[in-house]
């Protein structure tokens, strides 16, 4: 009904279009059926733009679509995809019936194209294409950071290397993998936390996996962040930003006659010489410096061979060195406590990679993957008695296949391997507790350290191979996927088996499309360090595990409207924690300065345990309005996440009125056998996180973008008192207090139990854009926290003064400017990219 | 096309409105409640006398307004850093009853030697 009504509309304004103008005499009107012959199906509810007119069709159920043309001509159809938009060229000559073939492709002479769009699951995915996500308001023009405004996902707000991760679905921050075109990325942001270590001209999208990921991924219990790159060059192109605190430059091109391409973008980041040398901040901090690079480069052979190499490579450091000068006005001196202290950390990876894929057909595709991934991560710190270095340098050279089989329209079989030969190194010296279970240490207890430092130098290999496969099988409307993967670490002797499975049905008949689906599956990581090592580590670690279930109903309607419902519970077992009771009864002594006196050391502490445990459950929702690809047109999305994460170390716990004296061995029987540790709600968890976005694109100058965020406080330890400031900083004579919590399990103090204000922010973004014949320049201010609201997250203690009613206070996030003469602005960030 | 322009305009000028509207507004000094002063000077004061093993010293420092933070920081750094026996309050307190910042300490001023002068 809804076509016929279409229809007539159409055919009125196509007379009153005649009768007005005599141009439309030579209109004509061309019935395309389009068919997708690898899928061979036709394409339901597909929408498609014809460029040189700007209108739009839809195709019905059965694939037909009534296009219209002013006059003969050679037109181009775009045809938009969830997964991107395809182009084909069409010669409209009469008022005819034809069939179109989508995957009929346009091929540069002597080129090929790899189409790169693979089937996805439905299920705890997200999809967002690049176009949407750039000028997003809030993330300083980085893409990645939009991934914050999408359901399922709780952002780490502020500023600095805690903002580094996102928390997907409750699960740990740090649990989550990053992959650039499938190959492992250490980490997907700089220090500053606001800048990512890909640069944006490079991203085609992003797929955010949420739930029992595809068996084809692993190492995670919590999301995959697949970031697909740009898989075509068809001309010369390039790219430069500059901001405040970064400058990137991108350039591609095509070379070989359109056989192949390379990409090559870089970023430099000097945060340390523009607001670190305002005179702003506080003597001694200079801040992150980072550069990142990344290299694409792809051949193809013919039609049935392509190589392709990857180096991508990223470096941060941050310094810290808290003067013993003592200012004369100590309210200006707010690294007083830890004066004479420094700290620096740095961070690098470098991922080299040669891909060889071959395509004998349209049924069949297999690809071979050198990898060599270097991750490198130290830190140097002086502060009273804590005192020590560290490099780590957990890297592989691995060797990957993946292969994918349509042995029928209805039956694809997707398997894969991977053997990796891993070689660490960690060196330096390793920072232990006196005192393990002590919840205050004090720094500056000199009489009777707190903390001792002992050398650490640990080398060795190891084997690490996985094994993966997915049958994806297609029954009518319903579609059936199960796949299992298993990963195996020589170092622990420990092997862990992931079976998944997506359930999925279709009723197209419901407006644009309906989709039931569900999903459950157990998935595993091992963390990418040295805590496995049988000097200062526990060699019996094992994969840390999570059940992942959901289910959930997709609806289209509209054309370009979608609204996505998920439910889903996650539970974490085998989680790895800092243990201080697990020991062997007799082994090698850690210190190996004392091996010449004393070899062996009884009860040698592991460190490391598989105790523990979280769970976290949840529903999500997105509203989203897709944007007409290549048109000028406006999207955005509505999302909201109801949530709760909990977790337990399950470490036995020495409670307050527990003054019975044990001995050493009588405490690790106890912490063996009785788990008295009670389930916490984890620091990240937020009830409540709901995202409005908005973007416009307004005409050729100007477009501009709306965020709002939403988010519920992060629960915290409140601090109930100080330890009397019994110590002093040796280094400026101060006295410094350490903060007291709670320490009674019964008391409605003790643990995670105090959540702040919550905390919502308005950014926009405004950009105007000056074409040329060469490209153009965007010019662009993003304006944080428009109506200046003073966010907080967590609490933060003063070190320098006493507990009382003005200490700890909330810890403001940034969002906000503060001026000489206490006026406060909005933040804001002014930059500019040149696209040519 | 026109009316586009015009909107965008608009929206370029409700931006700089607010950010103005910000700046105008937000120039304020920063106070503490009377109650929480009161408590960071009680915190710091008992720190002070169980340092030097005394009781408080009497009268208590009262506050009566809500304090610049500045000035009560400044008078709670003194106290926790005045020299035993802790028999009254640093002089350096008597900010906390001004109702302005005192801006910046001359350079000739020693503020760990004149935090130690009491008055008694």
């Amino acid at each position: 009904m809804d076509s016929v009504v279409n229809r007539s509309n159409k055919f009125l304004l196509f007379l009153i279009g005649f009768l007005l103008i005599p141009g439309n005499l030579f209109s004509i009107t061309v019935r395309a059926k389009l068919y997708s012959a690898k899928k061979d199906q036709p394409e339901r509810n597909l929408s498609i733009v014809i460029f040189e007119t700007k209108k739009t069709f839809q195709t019905d159920k059965e694939g037909f679509v009534n296009l219209e043309f002013p006059a003969a001509g050679e037109y181009t159809l775009r045809l938009l995809r969830d997964t991107g938009m395809q182009e084909l060229k069409f010669n409209a000559t009469e008022n005819e019936s034809r069939t179109i073939y989508t995957d009929k492709i346009n091929i540069p002479k002597g080129g090929i194209v790899v189409e790169g769009d693979r089937e996805k699951t439905v299920a705890s995915r997200t999809k967002v294409r690049y176009e949407e996500i750039k000028r997003m308001p809030g993330t300083f023009g980085e893409a990645l950071r939009a991934l914050e405004t999408l359901p399922g996902i709780i952002p780490n707000i502020g500023f600095g290397g805690g903002a580094n991760g996102i928390i997907v679905r409750g699960a740990d921050p740090n649990s989550n993998t990053f992959l650039y075109d499938d190959l492992p990325i250490l980490y997907p942001y700089h220090l500053d936390g606001l800048t990512s270590v890909i640069h944006n001209d490079l991203i085609k999208s992003i797929d955010l996996y949420r739930g029992a990921f595809p068996a084809n991924y692993n190492n995670a219990t919590g999301g995959i962040i697949e970031i697909e790159t740009v898989d075509s060059v068809k001309t010369k192109k390039g790219a430069f930003q500059t901001s405040l605190w970064n400058t990137t430059a991108y350039s591609a091109t095509p070379f070989s006659d359109g056989k192949g391409y390379i990409a090559i973008a870089g970023k430099v980041g000097y945060l340390d010489k523009t607001i670190g040398a305002s005179g702003l901040l506080p003597d001694g901090i200079r801040l992150p410096r980072y550069n990142d690079s990344q290299i694409k480069f792809v051949y193809n052979f013919s039609s049935n061979h392509q190589v392709s190499f990857y180096n991508l490579t990223a470096q941060d450091n941050f310094a810290l060195a808290a003067t013993t000068n003592q200012g004369n006005d100590p309210t200006k001196d707010p690294f007083g406590s830890f004066a004479g202290g420094r700290f620096n950390i740095g961070q690098s990876f470098r991922t080299t990679a040669l891909r060889y894929t071959w395509t004998p057909g349209d049924k069949f595709n297999n690809r071979f993957t050198l990898i060599n991934y270097d991750p490198i991560t130290q830190f140097n710190i002086g502060l009273g008695s804590i005192v020590g270095k560290r490099f780590t340098r957990p890297a592989y050279l691995g060797l990957r296949q993946d292969a994918s089989w349509n042995i029928t329209s209805n039956i694809k079989f997707d398997f894969g391997s991977e053997y990796r030969q891993l070689s660490f190194r960690t060196y330096g010296e390793e920072i232990f507790l006196r005192d393990p279970t002590n919840p205050s240490p004090n720094p500056f207890n000199t009489s009777n350290p707190d903390f001792l430092t002992r050398p650490l130098n640990i080398k060795g290999s190891s084997s690490y191979y996985n094994l993966y496969t997915t049958i994806k099988l297609k029954y009518g409307n319903f579609q059936f996927e199960p796949g299992v993967r298993y990963d195996y670490i020589e170092a622990i002797k420990n092997g862990a088996l992931g079976p998944r499975a997506t359930l999925s049905y279709s009723i197209p008949e419901v407006l644009n499309g309906l989709i039931l689906f569900g999903s459950a599956g157990d998935v595993t990581r091992f963390p990418g360090n040295t805590s496995f090592n049988s000097q200062t580590g526990n060699p019996d670690l094992r994969f840390e595990k999570a059940r992942k279930t959901g289910i959930g109903v997709e609806q289209k309607f509209a054309q370009l409207y979608e609204l996505k419902i998920e439910g889903f519970r996650n539970e974490f077992r085998q989680t790895i924690v800092d243990d201080p009771y697990i020991s062997d009864p007799i082994g090698l002594n850690p210190d190996k300065s004392q091996l010449a006196t004393q070899p062996f050391v009884t009860n040698r502490p592991r460190n490391f345990s598989n105790r523990g445990s979280g769970w976290s459950h949840g529903y999500e929702l997105l509203f989203r309005k897709n944007s007409k690809t290549g048109l000028r047109d406006w999207f955005g999305w509505i999302s909201y996440t109801w949530s709760q994460s909990f977790q337990n170390t399950n470490i036995y716990q020495i409670y307050d009125g527990d003054t019975f004296q044990y001995s050493s061995l009588e405490r690790r029987v106890l912490a063996e056998f009785y788990n008295n540790s009670k389930e916490q709600l984890a620091v990240w968890d937020r009830t409540h996180v709901a995202n409005v976005i908005y973007g416009w694109r307004i005409n050729d100058e100007y477009q501009i973008g709306g965020r709002w965020s939403y988010l519920t406080s992060t629960p915290i330890q409140p601090i109930i008192g100080d330890d009397g400031g019994r110590f002093v900083n040796p280094a400026n004579g101060l006295n410094y207090w350490n903060p007291k919590y709670s320490n009674n399990p019964f008391s409605s103090e003790y643990g995670n139990v105090k959540r702040g204000r919550d905390f919502h922010r308005l950014d926009i973004r405004i950009d105007k854009f000056e074409n040329y014949s060469w490209g153009y320049l965007n010019w662009y201010i993003e304006l944080i926290n428009i109506y200046i609201r003073k966010n907080t997250n967590g609490e933060s203690f003063d070190n320098s003064r006493p507990f009382s009613a003005t200490n700890p206070i909330p810890a403001e996030t940034f969002g906000t400017l503060v001026l000489p003469g206490n006026q406060v602005i909005p933040f804001f960030n002014i930059g500019m990219e040149v696209h040519f | 096309m026109k009316k586009i322009f015009s909107r965008t305009k608009e929206m370029s000028y409700f931006a700089l409105v607010a950010i103005v509207f910000s700046v105008i507004n937000c120039a304020t000094e920063d106070t503490v409640a009377i109650n929480d002063a009161q408590s960071q000077i009680y915190s710091a004061a008992k720190f002070a006398a169980d340092k030097c093993n005394t009781p408080l010293p009497n009268p208590p420092l009262l506050v009566v307004s809500e304090p610049i933070k500045r000035n009560l920081d400044l008078c709670t750094i003194a106290i926790t850093r005045t020299g035993c026996p802790f028999l009254g309050y640093p002089l350096i307190c008597t900010l906390i009853y001004l109702d302005k910042d005192s801006g910046d300490i001359p350079w000739w001023l020693n503020f760990n030697g004149f935090s130690r002068e009491q008055i008694k």
